[in-house]
C-alpha cells in the first residue's frame, strides 16, 4: 500500500532560507502602510490649503466689487437728491432754468470733491462730472379738475398727497368710480387712455383705495390702505411712478404702456372735487422744452447723465449713469 | 545580527511616520474648524463674508425704502441725542434704534448673537467727524464693515417723534451745513459687525 500520509511542512521551505528576513518584511509592510497614510493626510492638508487660499482670494475680489458699487450708489443718490431739492427750490423761488441748471452743476462738482475726499482715505481715486442735463418741468398744485401736462413722454416723482382726515375722498365703489371718484387720466397719443382712481371705499370703512382702468371702463382695484394703520393718518401719499400707497408697495399703478417711451401722452385730473390734497411731478416733453400745465410749473432739471470713474490699485471702474430719481422701472 | 539592525531602522522610521501622522492630523483639524468663534479658519472666513454681505444688503434695502434716511434723522433736537437713546451717551447701546432700520438690524444680527456698531461720519469745515448711532463695544479683530452714504438737502425734516417740525438746519442737529446750494451734508453710515 502506498504511503499517502504527508509529512509536516518543511519549516525552511515555508519561511525561506532566512527566517529573520520574513519577520522584517512584515514590519516594513507596516511602515510602508504608515507612510502611505501620512502621504494621504499630507495630500488632504494641501488640498485644504488650496481651498483656503482660493477662499481668501475670492473674498478680496468681492470686497473691491462692493466698493465700486458703493461709490456708484453714493454718486447716483447724491445727484438725485440734489436735482430734486434744486427743482423744489426753483419752484418756490420762481428761478429760471439757467439758475437751476447752474445750481445742479455746482452741486455735482461739490459732490465730486466730497467723494474724492472720502475715498482717498481708502486708497481710491474718484471722478464725477456732469455729461448732460435734460430740461423738464416741475409741477405742483392742488387736486382739482385741471390739465396737469399737455404733451410729455417721461414722468417721474408723480405723487398725490391725499387728505384723508379733514376732507377725505368721496366714498364710492369700483363700478361707480369713473363717474364719481377723483382720477388721473393719461391720454396716450395713440388714442388709448389709462385712468388711476383714488377714492374711499364705501364698504370697507373708508379705506383709501386705488384702482386702475383703461379707456374709461370699470376699473380694477389694486390696493386699499387703512389710514389709521399709517404713521401719518391725516395724509396718504399715492406715489404713481413709485407704485406705492401710504409707503406700501402697490405694483401696477403706473400704466405699463407709458414706460416704453414711444409716443407722448397728456395727463389730466378729473372729478377734482372728489378729493383734496396736492400733487407734485417732474415731467419732460419730447421736444425737451417746458411743458404746458394748469398747475404751478417751473423749468426744472428732469434728469442728469453723469460720468463716474473710480480707481484703486486693483480695480478700474468707469460708468455713465442716467440719474432720474422716482422714474418708473422699465 | 544584520537582521536585528534592519528592524531597528524600521522602528525609527515607524516612529517618525507616526509622529508626522499625528502632527498632520492635528494641523488639518485646527485649520478646518473654528476652535473659538474668533480664531482664524476657513469656516470663519466664510462667516465674515456672509456677515459683510448681510450688512451691505441691509444698507442697500434700507436706503431704497427710506428707512436709512429716517434713521440718520431720528434726532431729538431738545436733548441733542438720538431719540429714546441712552441719555448719558446720546446713542443706543442695547439694540438698534427704535425705527425701521433698527428693527432690521436687530432681526439680522442681535437675534443671532452678533454684535454691531453703527457710526455716522459727516463733514465739517475742519474735516470729517463721527457720531455714534449704536455702540455695543470695541469690535474684535474679525469684525467686518459695510458703508453707505446718505445725502441730505437743506430743509429736510427730522423724523424723531416731537421733532418732526424741526429741520436739519436747526443748530442742535449733529451734522453742520457744509454744502453750497441745496446740498446740506453727506452722511456716511458705517456698520461694524462681529461675533460675540
Amino acid at each position: 500500500m502506498a504511503d499517502v500520509s504527508i509529512s509536516p511542512p518543511d519549516p525552511d521551505r515555508l519561511r525561506g532560507e532566512d527566517g529573520f528576513r520574513d519577520a522584517n518584511r512584515g514590519q516594513l509592510l507596516l511602515v510602508a502602510g504608515l507612510v502611505m497614510a501620512v502621504s494621504l493626510v499630507a495630500l488632504v492638508v494641501l488640498l485644504n490649503a488650496t481651498i483656503y487660499s482660493e477662499n481668501v482670494a475670492t473674498r478680496g475680489i468681492e470686497a473691491t466689487d462692493g466698493e465700486a458699487l458703493e461709490v456708484r450708489a453714493t454718486a447716483v443718490e447724491g445727484t438725485g437728491s440734489l436735482i430734486d431739492a434744486t427743482n423744489r427750490k426753483a419752484n418756490a423761488d420762481d428761478d429760471d432754468y439757467t439758475v437751476t441748471r447752474g445750481a445742479v452743476e455746482d452741486g455735482v462738482a461739490e459732490l465730486d470733491t466730497h467723494l474724492a475726499r472720502t475715498y482717498a482715505g481708502r486708497g481710491g481715486v474718484t471722478h464725477l462730472a456732469v455729461d448732460s442735463l435734460r430740461q423738464g418741468s416741475y409741477l405742483t398744485g392742488n387736486l382739482s379738475s385741471a390739465s396737469v401736462a399737455d404733451d410729455v413722454n417721461r414722468t417721474r416723482g408723480f405723487v398725490l398727497d391725499v387728505d384723508v382726515s379733514d376732507d377725505p375722498p368721496v366714498g364710492t365703489n369700483a363700478s361707480a368710480a369713473p363717474d364719481e371718484a377723483f382720477h388721473v387720466v393719461f391720454n396716450h397719443s395713440t388714442g388709448d387712455t389709462h385712468e388711476v382712481y383714488v377714492y374711499a371705499n364705501e364698504t370697507e370703512s373708508g379705506n383709501l383705495t386705488v384702482a386702475v382702468g383703461d379707456d374709461g371702463t370699470e376699473p380694477t382695484v389694486l390696493c386699499s390702505v387703512d389710514p389709521a394703520d399709517l404713521e401719518d393718518s391725516d395724509r396718504v401719499a399715492v406715489d404713481l411712478t413709485g407704485e406705492r400707497v401710504g409707503g406700501q408697495s402697490c405694483p401696477g399703478i403706473w400704466p405699463a404702456e407709458l414706460v416704453s417711451q414711444s409716443g407722448s401722452y397728456a395727463i389730466d385730473f378729473e372729478n377734482g372735487d372728489a378729493a383734496t390734497g396736492n400733487a407734485t411731478a417732474t415731467v419732460t416733453a419730447p421736444s425737451g422744452g417746458s411743458v404746458g400745465s394748469e398747475l404751478d410749473a417751473t423749468p426744472a432739471v428732469y434728469d442728469a447723465t453723469v460720468d463716474l470713474r473710480y480707481r484703486t490699485a486693483e480695480l478700474r471702474f468707469e460708468t455713465v449713469v442716467r440719474v432720474a430719481p422716482g422714474e418708473p422701472d422699465v | 545580527m544584520f537582521s536585528t539592525d534592519t528592524r531597528g531602522q524600521a522602528h525609527t522610521l515607524e516612529a517618525f511616520a507616526a509622529a508626522i501622522l499625528l502632527v498632520a492630523g492635528l494641523t488639518f483639524a485646527l485649520q478646518a474648524t473654528a476652535v473659538t468663534p474668533l480664531s482664524a479658519s476657513t469656516s470663519n472666513q466664510h462667516i465674515e463674508n456672509q456677515q459683510r454681505a448681510v450688512a451691505t444688503d441691509i444698507l442697500e434695502t434700507s436706503a431704497a425704502n427710506g428707512d436709512l434716511t429716517e434713521a440718520v434723522l431720528y434726532w431729538d433736537s431738545d436733548n441733542e441725542t438720538f431719540a429714546s437713546s441712552h441719555p448719558e451717551f446720546a446713542y443706543y447701546t442695547q439694540s438698534g434704534p427704535p425705527n425701521g432700520f433698527g428693527e432690521v438690524l436687530d432681526a439680522a444680527f442681535l437675534d443671532r448673537q452678533v454684535a454691531f456698531n453703527v457710526e455716522i461720519r459727516y463733514e465739517t469745515p475742519n474735516g470729517t467727524r463721527g457720531q455714534r448711532m449704536v455702540y455695543m463695544g470695541s469690535p474684535s479683530d474679525n469684525a467686518v464693515t459695510a458703508t453707505r452714504t446718505v445725502p441730505l438737502t437743506d430743509g429736510t425734516n427730522l423724523t424723531a417723534p416731537g421733532s418732526t417740525n424741526e429741520t436739519v438746519s436747526n443748530d442742535t442737529f449733529y451734522a453742520p451745513d457744509v454744502g453750497s446750494g441745496e446740498a446740506y451734508n453727506h452722511l456716511e453710515v458705517r456698520i461694524v459687525v462681529w461675533r460675540m
